[in-house]
């Protein structure tokens, strides 16, 4: 046993998880400290950078953990499961939204709802490339996304992604293959060296 | 195909700096040139934009989480076992070991325990041994055993009590001569006054007494009609002259 206890930075995020069932604040914020950020970017990518829905869904997640802390298997990597959670409640989102569109009149909404919220929240876009980008993001089907962002934009491993959608790791690199190779093509007229 | 090599490879190296392995395992990915380039250029800008990226939640949303997390973790305390807390209060899982109430009860308990044998230790060697003696004494002492006959001394239990506390004094003339206070007479006069005189005398290393000098005449009826009270013993009633004894005419003239 050690005599001096590790400060909650120096704890992984399952020991975190296990201090924060008992009941441990400091635990829980430590977690939201190292999460709350990159899920709340996570969110924005994959629900049309509309923020108050992120937050929304930040909370949400959040709360999950808080009222029903046993659903985390200690066995597994945190990390792996809060994204797989997180994923999962894009893909009900997903759903929520195919379902509105085929009872409205037609349109598209959330394609026409973040189009407007790129324009008028106007959140740290300050660059043609970032437009593009995200445009491109958001033109991907869910699965390419989905893996490109948890691979490029959050940085997991792909043997971590292959357990969050819960696909084969051949899968994953194809699909990540495809949705790299789109965007590069999409946004090379940005590249100043192809263009020269 | 690793994919980490695959993106630092690109993210890293210009094209024509391209081993031919390396150009192998990222051809799926950028065949030519122009892709490379394109590739590295993807990377390279949503590297900066990963940085530039950082989504901080707001304040609200915090505070709310805070706020369920209390609710949620008091309503189990309520509802739970109360001994729980009463864990939790003393050995706090968050706090170092050494600041833990139980494990600081159990340091402390553990000390005494360790601690005061230890102190006691330097004492008890010596006592039972004390003890031993004192009663093995008493067993030698035949003095003691002639004086519990004695109808006028203490019980022999109250006796030995005394002596645990301080030695008895046992240098009773009158218990060795065996006379008894109302045949005092002059010999015992005299040997008492001797003693007397021998121990103010300063430094006085022997001490003079008829009863020593003659028990047996000590022992004997005393009749005497001397003036000077010199006689002693029944069969030996003739005077003893001052000069035989100087020990005797030096007391005789020093005091009368």
């Amino acid at each position: 046993m050690r005599l001096i206890k590790p400060s909650y930075e120096e704890l992984t995020d399952e020991a975190l998880m296990k201090s924060m069932s008992n009941g441990d604040q400091r635990a829980f914020d430590e977690i939201y400290k190292r999460y709350s950020g990159p899920l709340l970017g996570y969110f924005m990518r994959m629900l049309w950078r509309d923020r108050e829905k992120a937050e929304d869904f930040v909370h949400d997640l959040f709360a999950k953990i808080i009222r029903k802390p046993d659903y985390f298997d200690m066995e597994r990597s945190f990390k792996t499961w809060i994204y797989s959670v997180a994923n999962n409640m894009c893909k009900n989102e997903y759903k929520k939204q195919e379902v509105r569109k085929g009872m409205s009149t037609g349109l598209d909404n959330h394609f026409s709802l973040s189009d407007t919220n790129v324009n008028v929240m106007g959140e740290v876009q300050d660059s043609f490339f970032r437009e593009a980008f995200e445009r491109g993001i958001e033109s991907l089907d869910e699965k390419h996304k989905e893996a490109f962002s948890l691979r490029h934009l959050e940085g997991l491993s792909i043997k971590e992604i292959s357990e969050i959608l819960d696909i084969n790791e051949g899968t994953v690199k194809s699909r990540i293959f495809y949705a790299t190779k789109y965007l590069a093509e999409e946004l090379k007229v940005f590249n100043p060296v192809i263009n020269r | 195909m690793n994919m980490d090599n695959v993106d630092e490879i690109i993210a890293k190296k210009n094209y024509h700096e391209l081993s031919g392995a390396e150009r192998e395992l990222i051809s799926e990915l950028a065949g030519t040139e122009e892709e490379f380039e394109q590739m590295k250029f993807l990377f390279s800008q949503m590297e900066m934009m990963k940085d530039d990226d950082v989504f901080e939640p707001r304040a609200e949303t915090k505070r709310s989480l805070d706020h369920l997390f209390q609710e949620t973790h008091q309503q189990r305390a309520r509802g739970g076992i109360w001994l729980n807390s009463l864990l939790v209060a003393l050995y706090p899982v968050e706090k170092p070991a050494y600041r833990r109430p139980l494990l600081q009860v159990a340091a402390a308990v553990l000390v005494i325990f360790l601690v005061v044998p230890l102190i006691n230790q330097n004492i008890e060697p010596n006592a039972p041994n004390q003890l031993a003696k004192n009663e093995m004494k008493q067993e030698a002492d035949p003095t003691l055993d002639e004086n519990k006959d004695e109808p006028s001394t203490v019980s022999t239990g109250k006796l030995n009590d005394q002596q645990a506390v301080a030695p008895t004094d046992t240098r009773e003339p009158v218990s060795h001569t065996g006379l008894v206070r109302d045949d005092l007479s002059l010999p015992i006069a005299i040997d008492k006054f001797v003693s007397a005189e021998s121990d103010a005398a300063a430094g006085a290393t022997s001490t003079f007494s008829i009863v020593d000098a003659a028990p047996e005449m000590a022992s004997t009826e005393i009749k005497s009609d001397h003036p000077d009270g010199v006689f002693v013993g029944d069969h030996m009633l003739t005077s003893m002259s001052a000069a035989d004894q100087p020990e005797l005419l030096d007391l005789l003239t020093a005091t009368f």
